[in-house]
């Protein structure tokens, strides 16, 4: 059980800074992600975490002590690895028991614990076979029973359902979810699939170009993304962003969203200091509401595609040459001609920084 | 119709296959194989026509000249070579002390090199391994002479250690570069797993990176030993006396010096000389066909 603190990491790879001046604070018997795009810095971070990788700057806490120049082998972190890394020439049962060997466990507690941590993961009946006579699902299961056995102070996930197929990662990630709920320890895990992140996660911290842009719980990730990259990282269909410029009706004291295609006033007041520059009107799709008819604040749209996802439908609707990316109800006719309410939204300045929502 | 000829066409390629392995089966060991058998012939009966080719009763004459029991007559050889024929098993003996150590050497070596090269991220590592190899395309003669001078100023001619020495520089670039692409081939995170389970770099290597690697260690140690023991050129020509060669240079001595009227010892002492490298390659034969497998696989 460890609360694990990141102060200013960073880590670079000849001039290819792959970590830049990450701090984090994880809760104890928390379940972190650290979500991003391949190439941001999440996997390296989560690897100095580890000790397999040494930061070129900064500092890391275990509760409260430092180990930033702690071998792997003291940290007491337990790791699974995306591809497995089950040893091949051990069954198992001896795979998981591995790491209690090497802290010279007495033989009946690792044969009594490596049982326990089987039937939690329902793999008992695997323990006497070899890496490669096991499928996907169950080198997962015991790279996670090797990863648990031990009673770390963190288990650090790296992507570990990215190379299972689809259904079964679906059903892993529940399990994963249990598997927490079973072993309270903290969690930290890797993972460019925001379902992944979003489902399994008590805090996420989205990453780019090896910079955490928000670190939040996924509700607030959702409803409060601090900048155009949160934004539009989270949530499926992406968000709309348009950009426009900010010009302020000053008798009528009102702020109006100028973009390529249609002026948009925006119902809530902005600071003085961002009324003249650029700025990017973000809508989610389910914030794009389609009518029939035209009505006040409306705007007239052609039908560009229509994807019929079965649980809902995806419309990109043309505002002239602005295409928006609408959500409706699964079974509900559309048309050529429709006109769209904007009904949910977000605004962000020049630099991409949330200002208001509405 | 169609599937019925599909099956006579698979048929007859493995057919096909299978009588050309036997071809080349047949034409690389058939020489073993009538030595082998010359080696059990009374050295007159040799030369009848028709030959002999299946001896009616063993004669072990030859192998108990070798033994020093029974003194052969022998007629033909010029002064010195029965001596030299005598000191067979010894010469041979020094071709295994002089492999053994070769391969030893390279196992410690070579083993910590090739891991390097494998994992440890270096400046320049990449073409200082292609100048490990390239030493092996020189031609061995060219610097045949330079070894030799340098060999006679360290005042280690006529050794085993000499022969040691330049054998394990021969051997170690081929058995670097076997164990290098073994190790490459062992997912970097199989390594990570074992260093978070508690394991030390050095206890990860002994642990899990060498058990895994086992296979390619073992072809590359029987490399490394047979490339000692058939090597001829220097161990001939840096130790030449009657009880520092190695079996390689006492055949030659032999050969040379025994004229035409005792083949069938030399023979025999052929048959000894191939028994220690015969008898490895059938043990580990699993291991060698593996690990040349991964090596030539990249």
């Amino acid at each position: 059980m460890a609360r694990i603190v990141l102060e200013n990491l960073t880590k670079s790879f000849g001039n290819v800074k792959a970590v830049d001046n990450v701090s984090l604070e994880i809760e104890d018997k928390h379940f972190v992600t650290l979500l991003g795009p391949s190439g941001c810095g999440k996997t390296t971070t989560l690897r100095m975490i580890a000790g397999l990788e040494a930061p070129t700057s900064g500092r890391i806490y275990f509760d409260g002590k430092p180990v930033t120049d702690v071998p792997p082998h003291r940290r007491n972190v337990a790791m699974v690895f995306q591809d497995y890394a089950l040893y091949p020439h051990m069954n198992a049962f001896e795979n998981i028991a591995f790491s209690l060997r090497m802290r010279k466990v007495p033989d009946n507690e690792i044969r009594e614990q490596v049982t326990n941590t089987a039937r939690l993961l329902r793999i008992e009946h695997l323990l006497d076979r070899m890496p490669t006579e096991l499928s996907g699902g169950e080198k997962q299961r015991v790279a996670l029973g090797r990863a648990l056995v031990r009673k770390p102070a963190a288990s650090l996930l790296d992507e570990p359902l990215s190379s299972i197929d689809a259904k079964l990662r679906d059903e892993m990630r529940s399990e994963l979810i249990k598997i927490h709920e079973r072993f309270p320890a903290t969690f930290v895990y890797v993972t460019h699939d925001q379902v992944e992140a979003m489902t399994l996660s008590s805090r996420i911290a989205v990453m780019q170009n090896g910079r955490i842009h928000q670190y939040d719980t996924p509700i607030n990730l959702f409803h409060k993304p601090v900048n155009t990259f949160v934004a539009g990282f989270i949530g499926s269909p992406t968000m709309n962003l348009i950009e426009g410029r900010l010009s302020e009706d000053a008798e009528r004291n009102t702020v109006t969203f100028e973009g390529p295609d249609f002026l948009f006033p925006f119902p809530v007041r902005v600071e003085d200091k961002y009324l003249t520059g650029k700025a990017v009107l973000g809508i989610r799709p389910e914030g794009v509401v389609v009518q029939e008819q035209e009505a006040p604040g409306s705007y007239k749209t052609e039908l560009y595609t229509a994807e019929i996802r079965g649980e809902f439908t995806i419309l990109k609707l043309k505002l002239r040459d602005t295409i928006l990316t609408s959500r409706i109800e699964s079974g509900r006719p559309f048309r050529k001609d429709m006109w769209v309410k904007f009904a949910k939204g977000y605004l962000f300045d020049a630099s991409s920084q949330l200002i208001s929502t509405f | 119709m169609s599937i019925n000829s599909a099956r006579q066409g698979e048929v007859l390629k493995k057919t096909a296959l299978f009588l050309v392995s036997i071809l080349i089966l047949v034409f690389t060991l058939s020489p073993i194989v009538w030595m082998v058998i010359c080696s059990f012939i009374p050295d007159p009966e040799l030369y009848q026509t028709p030959p002999l080719f299946f001896p009616t009763k063993l004669y072990i004459g030859n192998y108990q000249f070798l033994w020093g029991t029974e003194a052969v007559e022998l007629t033909g050889g010029t002064p010195g070579v029965f001596a030299a024929a005598r000191n067979m098993l010894t010469s041979v003996g020094n071709s295994l002390i002089v492999g053994i150590s070769v391969t030893v050497i390279c196992l410690i070596l070579g083993l910590f090199s090739a891991y390097s090269f494998a994992r440890v991220p270096m400046r320049g590592s990449g073409k200082l391994l292609f100048y490990v190899f390239f030493s092996r395309l020189l031609p061995q003669v060219a610097i045949l002479v330079p070894i030799y001078v340098i060999i006679q100023a360290l005042n280690l001619l006529n050794t085993l250690l000499a022969i040691i020495l330049v054998h394990t520089a021969f051997a170690i670039p081929f058995f670097v570069w076997v164990l290098f692409v073994y190790f490459k081939s062992i997912p970097q995170s199989i390594e990570d797993a074992a260093r978070i389970d508690g394991c030390s770099r050095f206890q990860q290597l002994r642990k899990i990176t060498l058990p895994i690697s086992k296979p390619g260690l073992i072809a590359a140690s029987i490399f490394a030993f047979m490339t000692s023991y058939n090597e001829f050129l220097f161990a001939s020509t840096l130790s030449n006396t009657i009880v520092s060669r190695t079996a390689a240079a006492t055949l030659t001595a032999v050969a040379q010096g025994m004229g035409r009227y005792s083949v069938a010892l030399f023979m025999a002492c052929d048959v000894v000389t191939i028994l220690p490298p015969l008898a490895l390659v059938l043990i580990f034969r699993r291991q060698v066909m593996e690990g040349l497998v991964t090596a030539f696989r990249r």
